[in-house]
């Protein structure tokens, strides 16, 4: 037992200093250093142990030296976004707030998490804090804006210190938004954190779902179509334990000086894998 | 051009059966129309509260006889019953029946000045209520009834101020670029369809309403917007910058707005935040506003004065009409004031 407790201290120690050590690289090559998040997966399940040498980085097909990589050091703040108009069903409102209930219990006590429900209005139910959460009742209106809601969500802070995840929710029926799909697709262009899309179940597609799905990998996240809203708690716990594990690579871009917009090429040697990174960014 | 749209055939298209097909008991407009004959400012919209939905508000008085000749009181009695009926229905066969009889006034436009005040009054406030219940196939068919006795005085030389000029063009750029479909369509003698105002002509006649000193801005406003909306981002620029100042303050948050928007379009979020910081300024809860300033900063590089924003605007509360009711109400925003107006002319 005693011998355990001393393991638990070394451990927390050496994982203590790593980060800080990796806080002050990141934070001090920020200002002219690239960060991206990047999921590897092997059949849907995140892989592991890679190393800077299995990266390959390209920034307008430049190839790029990986000066850190890392996993699973930094706490996350996830943001959480679902629409609760008048086109999703009343059944669906209590499967949502346990979804969102859930995340907050997969969470770590370091993490935060923040709730936000739209219809034709975006409001704020829970403010970023620590977990655990508790979502009360709420009643929305009928119209749907997915655009305005996008917007916003797409709207998250570059912290060095803390990693930004969000997910999304919605059954894509949009019918109030005052900004347009344009707006959205060049501000995602911006974003320097992932979002992962979930779809509600029994719904015809729509065009709102290329641009779902446009949005998500733009940004190095995910469009999940869920196929029993039963599945919700599981799809959003899923997300954010693949977001866990995906790595956080840094890189100073060489050769590339030119402003304006740059696509991020991120692969694997191992080809099997899927890798998902944001494709971009704005260099001012 | 000229449009005719039988009054019946609007009811109709309004949903409402005839009136009198089946017998309602109401209370006859005899009492309201003496006790408003007689000073009563609100008379009419008591009785109108008693009215059950479908009832005939005319009874049997002559004064309001389709056939009844110009008359002051009368046309003021149903610009009132309008006014005063939230079911469009109604409100509209109240105005067509007004405007029969206002348009049988003797004296020609120009000839009597209190007189015209009084008609360019009532069929302003008329335009207005039409718009208040987004009845775009009334308004049309009210602009084409109203207009030529205004064109011809003005070919004449009489100098008139009326908001005619924007009525039109507003109304054709609802009818143009809405996605509003006029019901009835409107058609010609021989059962021809009669197409609809261009994008073009409704831009053309937001150009010519801002010719006009006391409708240049909100002109510029509505027309920026349609030229926005219809992708014509660099003539919206061009119109909304052209605005010497802020007016009135129903406009203001939708002329920002809509600059903020047009800047984003043009790709220059630096000047569109500025846009946008304004439309938040004439109304600090506009959650639209916020939405477009914090990804306007995002866009421009300012991501934790975009982080900030967008966390204030998650937490605004929900607004009727997301800042639009009195940019969309139009003209009906100005209606108690030219009805309070119309009272005092009425005898």
């Amino acid at each position: 037992m005693r011998l355990l407790a001393v393991g638990v201290v070394i451990v927390l120690a050496w994982h203590g200093a790593l980060r800080s050590a990796a806080d002050q690289v990141r934070f001090a090559a920020r200002a002219s250093a690239v960060v991206i998040d990047v999921s590897v997966t092997d059949d849907g399940q995140a892989v592991g142990g890679l190393t800077l040498d299995d990266f390959i980085v390209l920034d307008n097909d430049v190839p790029q030296e990986v000066l850190d990589l890392s996993q699973d050091r930094l706490p996350i703040d996830v943001s959480i976004t679902a629409d609760i108009s008048g086109s999703m069903r009343p059944a669906d409102r209590q499967i949502i707030n346990q979804a969102i209930e859930q995340v907050g219990r997969a969470l770590r006590p370091d993490d935060r998490v923040m709730a936000t429900l739209f219809w034709s209005h975006i409001s704020e139910r829970i403010p970023l804090g620590p977990p655990p959460i508790t979502l009360t009742a709420w009643d929305a209106g009928l119209n749907t804006s997915i655009f305005d809601a996008l917007l916003l969500a797409l709207v998250r802070p570059d912290l060095p210190d803390r990693r930004q995840f969000s997910i999304f929710m919605t059954d894509g029926m949009d019918t109030s938004s005052y900004f347009d799909a344009a707006l959205v697709r060049d501000t995602a262009r911006h974003t320097t954190s992932p979002i992962t899309i979930v779809l509600a179940p029994d719904r015809a597609p729509t065009a709102m779902d290329d641009l779902l799905s446009a949005v998500a990998l733009q940004t190095g996240g995910e469009m999940i179509a869920l196929k029993d809203r039963q599945r919700l708690r599981e799809t959003f716990g899923q997300a954010l334990e693949n977001f866990r594990a995906s790595y956080v690579l840094r890189y100073v871009p060489t050769g590339v000086s030119a402003p304006g917009w740059h696509t991020v090429t991120v692969s694997v040697k191992n080809r099997r894998y899927t890798v998902r990174a944001r494709q971009g960014y704005v260099q001012p | 051009m000229h449009r005719t749209i039988p009054a019946i055939a609007v009811l109709l298209a309004l949903g409402l059966s005839v009136p009198a097909a089946a017998p309602v008991q109401v209370t006859p407009p005899d009492a309201a129309y003496a006790a408003y004959a007689a000073g009563d400012d609100t008379a009419v919209e008591r009785w109108v509260a008693t009215l059950p939905a479908t009832a005939s508000p005319y009874g049997a008085l002559a004064q309001l006889r389709t056939d009844a000749p110009w008359n002051r009181m009368a046309a003021a009695f149903l610009l009132e019953v309008a006014a005063a009926n939230a079911h469009g229905g109604r409100a509209v066969s109240a105005l067509i029946r007004g405007r029969t009889i206002i348009l049988r006034r003797p004296a020609r436009i120009g000839d009597n000045p209190a007189e015209d005040r009084f008609e360019i009054l009532w069929h302003q406030a008329a335009l207005g209520i039409t718009q208040r219940h987004h009845s775009i196939t009334n308004q049309e068919a009210y602009l084409e009834a109203v207009m030529p006795r205004f064109e011809e005085a003005v070919r004449r030389g009489a100098h008139l101020d009326t908001r005619f000029a924007l009525l039109q063009a507003v109304t054709a750029g609802v009818i143009c670029c809405s996605g509003m479909t006029r019901f009835p369509p409107p058609r010609r003698a021989n059962g021809e369809l009669l197409p609809g105002p261009s994008a073009d002509d409704a831009v053309r006649l937001f150009g010519r309403a801002a010719e006009q000193p006391l409708l240049r801005t909100e002109a510029l406003i509505r027309g920026g917007k349609l030229l926005f909306e219809a992708g014509r981002h660099a003539e919206a620029l061009a119109r909304l910058e052209s605005i010497p100042s802020d007016g009135d303050p129903a406009l203001n948050f939708v002329r920002h707005l809509t600059h903020g928007r047009v800047l984003d379009a043009l790709n220059r979020p630096a000047d569109a935040a500025v846009a946008y910081q304004r439309a938040l300024d004439a109304n600090p809860d506009a959650q639209l506003a916020a939405i477009g300033l914090a990804a306007a900063r995002l866009r421009a590089g300012s991501t934790a004065e975009a982080t900030r924003i967008a966390d204030a605007a998650r937490r605004m509360p929900p607004m009727p009409g997301r800042g639009f009711n009195e940019f969309d109400a139009g003209d009906f925003r100005f209606v108690p004031a030219w009805l309070a107006e119309i009272r005092k002319m009425r005898r």
